[in-house]
């Protein structure tokens, strides 16, 4: 009982958060769903192990990236357009469109590194613990990608 | 404004997801994870009173409780392709280990009879039983969701579903399920969520085909001709009267197109999945290659009586144009239409193999191939083998993809085969799938492309066995070959006839 409250508190902390910044990476809102759903529960079926981790979510959110664009690499004949991520209110918002469009031609570990770090808002450390990675890995990567997205401006938090 | 808070607002503007249930995923899981425990510590399962699986081989499994505790897993073992760098360092797979070193049987289900039954959704079955569309679970066989049957596939309204032969059609991808019958279709995502339902009425005309990709659902109706007490059917003449192509949107169910075919259309799931293409065959016999998302046709191809095209990875070939065996047979290129090589006599088997495409081709009018050749993709040919010896017989030639560069041709079961090497043609002395005992008749059939279906030779036993190529072996006893076969990613093999579906780990 006590493992299924558990659970069924971080999923609902969770999930939606979780689902955004899936969306957001992978460019579809509806395989963003699916994959999520896959991911919490492989979760629930490592609950022992994952409830452990200092971010659980983060673990959640690589599982369903990893699961999505496994899918993507066996099935999807077609790149999905980035305005999949989007609801239709705002697909046609230039700028939001734009942006995604823009982190879609990123390498997929840097589009990790930047939604763990400003979507999630995971420090350096908990993204590198969450992608496996170095530190420094983390730190180089986003500076790539934000060279890459032409935002050579500050983070509201005064970092670069 | 700043990228951090450029992302936020981005995150802010996707949708939020359907509403979901956690006890049902978490229900999910933790049956996942009793199934990996408990299957461990099983030799032999005795099943339902229908039959029993009898592990060949090492009988003794390790005992689960004297194992190690598994290490926290890393989201590299997870969802990811077995082919990631990260998975191949990631410590082995505890669901593998626990199952070793022979496999066994998961569970079974009695099924209803209905021809449309089952289908493979992402690795887990989808039946239709009682009016709804019931998920299962690929590891327990567990009823994951139920989705009723939309009314838009009834005749009339609070009448039956039509689920009879011929008007009934089940089919999906990693992502959806399609039901289609006489009167409509219906989506639901994989997870059971039901999307859309719309009415397309057959007026009378059975269905043919169903497929989804994943942008479009195509359905096809046919109607046979209609003749009065005077008339006789002419072999010459097309046997359906008309054929209706409809294509729908696979996010919305509206029609993109629909269309009838002078002819007939060609069910080619995977020119469908790869190509996105649908080939129909005119009045002039010519066959067309149409955009399966739009209908405008992308090419067309020399057509011809008696035709029977044939799709494996980016080849596409139909019998040679003129109706007799001796004149080449062209192979095109399935992408636009263009040729890529022509072979003398008619095309009795083809493989494809990635970088290379291997046929068993006839010669001199007759039906025996003849000959394998290897064509690669710039049409040169790479190498030639006769076969007759190996084909003597000339009913069913088969070509099978084995690990390590080998293709193993055969002809029917039983059948001395031939193995040759598809990068230089050279003939291998031993057939790495023959038999380890002579308990079985030959290879009934093949899955994925390390597992085969055998036949025991008792005449006493009802079932079949599954065997490797090193010669590990799992017997299911009690069910008939089965009619279906799929493989999933974690090494879970479905097994299907109308009566029954059984899932078994592989070792």
């Amino acid at each position: 009982m006590q493992d299924r409250d558990g659970f069924t508190g971080f999923y609902e902390r969770c999930r939606r958060e979780v689902h955004a910044a899936v969306a957001v990476t992978v460019g579809d809102h509806h395989l963003a769903a699916d994959a999520v759903d896959e991911a919490f529960v492989r979760a629930a079926e490592r609950w022992p192990q994952v409830s452990q981790m200092e971010r659980p979510a983060g673990w959640v959110y690589r599982v369903a990236v990893n699961w999505a664009t496994s899918w993507r690499r066996k099935w999807s004949r077609r790149p999905t357009l980035p305005i999949d991520a989007l609801d239709g209110l705002h697909q046609d918002d230039l700028a939001a469109v734009t942006m995604l469009e823009e982190l879609a031609v990123l390498p997929l570990v840097q589009r990790q590194m930047l939604v763990l770090r400003f979507v999630l808002g995971y420090s350096v450390p908990e993204t590198a613990a969450v992608l496996d990675v170095a530190p420094g890995t983390v730190k180089s990567g986003v500076h790539r990608a934000r060279q890459q997205l032409h935002a050579d401006v500050e983070v509201s938090d005064g970092t670069r | 404004m700043a990228l951090d808070e450029q992302l936020r607002q981005l995150a802010e503007r996707v949708p939020a997801p359907p509403s979901g249930d956690a006890d049902a995923l978490f229900q999910r899981g933790v049956r996942r994870r009793r199934v990996r425990q408990a299957a461990g510590g099983v030799a032999v399962v005795a099943v339902l009173g229908i039959g029993v699986v009898t592990l060949v081989g090492n009988p003794s499994l390790p005992d689960i409780a004297d194992r190690p505790p598994a290490p926290a897993p890393t989201p590299s073992e997870e969802g990811g392709d077995r082919t990631d760098r990260e998975a191949q360092q990631a410590p082995a797979d505890p669901d593998r280990i626990a199952c070793e070193p022979d496999g066994c049987e998961l569970w079974r289900r009695p099924l209803a009879g209905l021809p449309a039954t089952p289908q493979w959704v992402a690795g887990d079955p989808v039946v239709i039983e009682d009016e709804q569309l019931v998920g299962l679970g690929v590891d327990t066989g567990a009823v994951r969701w139920q989705v009723p049957i939309g009314d838009e596939l009834r005749a009339r309204e609070g009448g039956p579903v039509d689920l009879s032969l011929g008007r009934v059609m089940l089919t999906g991808n990693d992502e959806l399920v399609v039901l289609a019958n006489t009167q409509g279709v219906q989506l639901v995502s994989q997870s059971g969520q039901a999307r859309w339902a719309r009415p397309v009425p057959a007026d009378g005309a059975h269905l043919s085909w169903a497929h989804v990709t994943d942008t479009s659902v195509v359905v096809v109706h046919e109607a046979p001709p209609e003749l009065d007490d005077t008339e006789e059917l002419d072999s010459s003449q097309p046997l359906s009267l008309a054929v209706t192509i409809t294509v729908l949107d696979a996010t919305d169910g509206q029609v993109r197109w629909s269309d009838r075919a002078p002819r007939q259309v060609y069910a080619l799931p995977t020119l469908a999945d790869q190509q996105g293409l649908l080939l129909v065959e005119g009045e002039d016999q010519t066959i067309t290659a149409l955009e399966l998302d739009s209908g405008e046709p992308r090419y067309r191809l020399p057509g011809g009586a008696e035709l029977s095209p044939e799709h494996t990875g980016d080849v596409l070939t139909l019998r040679n144009p003129d109706g007799t065996a001796s004149a080449p047979t062209q192979l095109f290129n399935a992408t636009d239409g263009t040729v890529r090589a022509e072979v003398a006599g008619t095309v009795r088997a083809l493989l494809d193999i990635g970088n290379r495409t291997i046929v068993l081709v006839t010669a001199d009018g007759g039906d025996r191939p003849r000959e394998a050749v290897a064509v690669d993709p710039d049409g040169s040919i790479a190498w030639r083998h006769p076969v007759e010896p190996a084909l003597a017989d000339g009913c069913c030639p088969t070509i099978l993809d084995l690990d390590g560069g080998w293709a193993r041709i055969a002809d029917g079961p039983g059948a001395e085969p031939l193995i040759v090497d598809t990068r230089d043609g050279t003939v291998r002395a031993d057939d790495p799938l023959a038999a380890a005992s002579t308990d079985t008749t030959g290879v009934q059939g093949q899955i994925g492309r390390q597992l085969l279906i055998e036949r025991p030779t008792q005449q006493d036993t009802n079932g079949f066995i599954l065997r490797d190529h090193t010669g590990r072996t799992l017997r299911i006893s009690g069910q008939a070959t089965p009619d279906a076969t799929a493989r999933t990613e974690r090494e879970i093999v479905l097994l299907a006839n109308p009566r029954e579906l059984v899932a078994v780990r592989l070792p």
